[in-house]
Formats: C-alpha cells, structure tokens, sequence
C-alpha cells in the first residue's frame, strides 16, 4: 500500500476546496489556480505531462517512463507517407498477430474507418475470416455507405454491446485510439472555424489570436502564462514547432498521450492483447515530419485529418466522405462525465476520489509535487 | 435552379410562418431552406446526414431577416452570425434548432458542387413531402437493421403508414439515405411508385402537378 505512487492528476480537482488550501500552503511558488486551468484547454483531461522537452510543470513525469510512451526520437530525414506507414504497419501485423483473432472497434469515425480500409486493402478474403468489426447503429449513421459497401459484406460483425458479453482476451482488440494524437483537434478548429486562415499563423512571431484563443477558454492571465510556459517546453525539444496549428497538434501529441493511455488502461474495452494502431513509432515519426499545410490539413474545415481522409477515399472513392467528414466528439463527452470524478491515477491504475480518499491523497500527493 | 422538377423557394406564402434552414459548416452556407420544418425537418437532416451534418436554423429570427431576403435560389450566398454557437463535431448528437441572430453573406467553396448538392436536398423534401403527404406518415428507420444498436435518431415518424405503402417507404427513405446519383435514384423510385399498386403513380402525378 505505502509503495503506491501518484501517476497522474486529473487537474480540475487541484482548486477543490480540501485540495487548494493544502497546495497552497506547501507550495506558494505555484499557479495552482492556473495549473488547475490547462485542463479546460484540453477538452476533458489532464495536460500537465509532456512526453518530450523541459518538464514545465510541477509534477513527476514517472508515467511517461512507467507507461513505456515516450516517442521515438525526432529523425528529419523520415519520407514514408500516411499511406506507406498505414499499409506497412497493416501487412506487419497480418503477419505478425496471428495468434488470436483481431477484434476492431469500428465507430464509423475517420481514424477506425482508416483501420478497417487498410484491412480490407492489404488482407486476403482468409485472414479476414479471423477478423471481426465490432459496431452499432450509430456506426453506421456515422458512415452508411461505407458499411453497407465495403463492412458488412466483408467482416463477421459483433454488436458493440454485445461485445460485453465476449472474452476480449481472446481477441487482439484494435481501435484508433491516438490518432487524434497525430494531428491536432479540439479548439484548434474552432479557431479555424472562425478565423480560417490563422491556423499557419506563427506561433512565435503573431501570438495575438492565439492568446485570445486560448483567454476565451479561461482568462488572459492565463492565456499568457499558459502560452508562455507551453512555448519553452517547445523551445526545448529540437522538433520544428512553428504555426498555431503546429501548436495545437503539439498540446495533443506531447500532453495528451499519457492522459488517453491511462484512459485506456481504465477502459473495460481493452486488454492487454490491445495493439495501439496508431501508436507505433513509425505513424509518431510521421506525425513530428508532416505538420506543413496540404498534408494533414487545409484552411478547410472539412481537410482536417487529411491523410487519413485521402487513405480511406484511395480505397473508396467516396467524395462526401472526403470533403465533408468531420471529427464526432461523442467519446470525449462520456469520459468528460467519468473523468470528471476523480482526482488522480495510481501506478497500479486504480483510481482516488477526494470525497472518498482524501486522507490518501494527502498522504501521495506531496511526493508527486516537485519543488 | 428554379427550372429543376423539385424546386420550391423554400418560403410559406403566409409570410406569419417562419422559415428555416440546414447549414453545412464545412461549406459554410445553407443547401435548403424550407417552412415546414415540423413535419419533414428532422427527417430531412437525416436523410442528408448519409453525406455531411446539417445545423438546422430557424431564419426568421436573425435581426435583418426580411421576406425574401433568402430562398432556395440564392441560400449558399448566406451563412449566419453566431457560428459560435454551432459545434460541428456534436451536431450528430443534437437535434436542437439555433435561432440565427443575423445573416450573414458570404461566398461558398466553388471547388465543392453545391448547386448539385442543393438539388439532391430538394429532390430528397419533395420525397418526404411526398410519403408524409400520400402515404400518411413515414417510418425512415424501418429499413435500418434493428437488430444491432438503438439510437432512436431515425425513429422520428410516428408508424402510421398505410399497409401496402410500408415497402414503398422504407424501400425509398433507404434509396434516399444512400443514394448519390439523382437521376439513378429517381428512376428507382419511380419503378417502385409504379409497382406498388395502381393509384400510387396517379398520386404522384397529383402531387408533382401542384407541387410548385
């Protein structure tokens, strides 16, 4: 029990009104207020650990090591494609996970539809009699003529509530979790929305719109403060950073991926048979080499994901998909309301709740905390 | 535009009636307006959803909303002011209508097809008008395989449908929600209005007569 350690803070409990007054008396040289804050810039999560550059905030990064998610190191001279690593990684694994049958999550989104079409691309009618596409009806809403065409005919399906009542350790289970990691979302595009052509502004040079972005989220104080702190983590890392969108894609690719594996670990969907499509070293590289505009995105709406979108309309040839497909934001809702409960991740990734755990949390909190 | 077999301009003659339209944020302008979003609204929405998500915005109560002002000739020359208050990635997950706050013109992405789109939108509201009209009512998710999930999102139309008409409809939503070639759909259609039974064509006829 005393071994336990502190992994990972779920930042908007830091101003719980138990939690505040001790962060404040045992460490004053903190922003706790804004600290708690940056989880308002990340949607629903955590953004306080970052896998690459400086350690910008007070918290042991232990998770980053302990969780084996610390990136491939930045090699500029990486040429392969979306499409190059997609069918690779595809190929690879046909060959390689053989063992169990695969089971993947198919939600009707981009980054699973990108999953399903390398399958159906890359696989024999045989391999595919040991693959199996979990869906439902919201799946298809999402995409219907891709299920109709190319899903249903191909692959055994399971109902996704059903797939409850299966054993997932006998499957490989895949989905296309950390995709989002590889591009940028959230209020990335709202800001390009809104104003379209400021997503290649420089991030350095005309910082302006940005930190009102980033104020309309919580308040100028900590727009800058957060700016600030953000842009010498990224000063730190020797990775080319430089347009709103780079920085954006950055807060996701560097901060988010401890907070989505530690999500996943928490899931009752995944198993320890759960290769990480897009989690791979070759799709991380891919996404430090391609952040220029035409790639992964345009000053369209609809072109945000490009390479994912022009993968899946190589195989399809489906222009509606193509042109209007956007991002659904119904996964980040629900863990918003689970996530939202809890105060922090254990290294055993149980969970600790300030209502129930409090004296616990006093206990690990200070070793967690750097000064 | 005015000359395609489906057009309305998409305005009640009883100016007392509002008048709202679907919005698509990657275009960033209407593909339909219409008034009677009541009865055929939603349904339409969904119909589309097949291709991209649509906001629909009752018209009427932006600031400088004037009789006129905009109808299905012109509905890709306006956007709206408070896009704000439009989440792209949650419309899926919403059926809530935004009131505009003013109109907004704006010049849509040429590259994109849009008069073909705003075709295939009045094609598919002629249709729905068509079966909420002769058939009584419609039951768009009918046709969907139920026996996986259930998100209720089709389930909009109350399941009044005159017997013999249930295959028509479903058989024609489902031509609707997957069809991409106007002219291949129609035709599909119109096989299914003349096998049904004799008075099904003798009511389209009817209805595409005093359509306009």
């Amino acid at each position: 029990m005393n071994q336990q350690k502190i992994l990972q803070i779920h930042s908007s409990n830091l101003t719980h009104e138990k939690i505040l007054p001790f962060l404040e008396n045992g460490w004053p040289q903190y922003n706790w207020q804004n600290i708690s804050d940056t989880g308002k810039i990340a949607t629903s999560t955590n953004m306080s650990m970052g896998r690459i550059g400086d350690n910008v905030f007070p918290f042991r990064t232990d998770a980053i090591d302990s969780c084996n998610i610390k990136p491939p190191k930045y090699d500029s001279s990486f040429t392969k494609t979306f499409a190059d690593v997609t069918d690779e990684q595809c190929q690879q694994w046909l060959k390689e996970k053989t063992d169990r049958p695969w089971l993947v999550f198919w939600s009707g989104g981009i980054d699973s539809t990108v999953i399903v079409a390398s399958i159906l691309k890359n696989s024999t009618t045989a391999e595919r009699e040991n693959i199996y596409v979990a869906c439902n009806r919201a799946s298809i809403y999402e995409l219907p003529r891709f299920f109709y065409n190319h899903v249903q005919p191909n692959f055994k399906l399971i109902p996704t509530p059903d797939t409850a009542q299966h054993s997932l350790d006998e499957y490989h289970v895949i989905d296309g979790e950390f995709a989002d990691q590889l591009y940028s979302s959230g209020i990335g595009w709202e800001l390009l929305r809104l104003y379209p052509n400021s997503l290649t502004s420089d991030l350095r040079q005309d910082p302006d719109l940005l930190l009102n972005q980033l104020a309309s989220q919580t308040n100028k104080n900590f727009a800058t403060w957060y700016y600030e702190l953000i842009l010498a983590n990224i000063n730190s890392a020797d990775i080319p950073v430089n347009t709103y969108h780079d920085f954006y894609w950055w807060l996701f690719f560097n901060y988010h991926y401890t907070d989505v594996y530690l999500r996943l670990r928490k899931k009752t969907v995944t198993n320890d048979y759960s290769p990480r499509w897009f989690a791979t070293n070759d799709y991380q590289q891919w996404a430090m080499n391609n952040n220029q505009i035409g790639t992964k995105y345009t000053l369209n709406l609809g072109d945000t994901k490009l390479a994912s979108k022009q993968y899946i309309y190589d195989f399809d040839h489906d222009e509606y998909c193509r042109i209007f497909k956007i991002k659904s934001k119904s996964k980040l809702l629900f863990y918003k309301l689970t996530l939202d409960k809890e105060f922090c991740t254990l290294d055993d990734f149980s969970k600790l709740y300030v209502d129930r755990d409090l004296d616990r949390i006093m206990e690990l909190l200070p070793d967690y905390i750097l000064d | 535009m005015q000359d395609f077999k489906y057009f309305t301009y998409g305005y009640s003659p009883d100016l007392r009636n509002s008048i709202y339209g679907l919005y698509q944020p990657v275009l960033n302008c209407f593909l339909i307006v219409f008034p009677d979003y009541d009865s055929v609204g939603p349904q339409l929405a969904t119909i589309l959803s097949s291709r991209y998500v649509l906001q629909p915005v009752q018209l009427d109560t932006a600031d400088n909303y004037i009789h006129n002002i905009i109808d299905n000739e012109i509905c890709e020359l306006w956007t709206i002011s408070n896009l704000d208050e439009i989440l792209p990635n949650e419309i899926m997950t919403s059926v809530n209508v935004l009131l505009a706050d003013q109109l907004i013109p704006t010049t849509p992405n040429r590259s994109i097809q849009i008069e073909k789109e705003k075709q295939w939108a009045q094609f598919c509201l002629f249709w729905l008008r068509f079966i909420r009209s002769e058939c009584q009512s419609g039951a768009t998710g009918l046709w969907i395989d139920n026996q996986i999930g259930n998100l209720d999102i089709f389930n909009v139309f109350e399941p009044v449908l005159f017997p013999n008409y249930r295959e028509f409809v479903t058989k024609t939503m489902s031509l609707l929600y997957l069809g991409q070639d106007l002219e291949k759909t129609e035709q599909a259609i119109f096989d299914l209005v003349n096998s049904t039974d004799d008075f099904l064509p003798y009511r389209f006829n009817k209805f595409l007569k005093d359509y306009k």
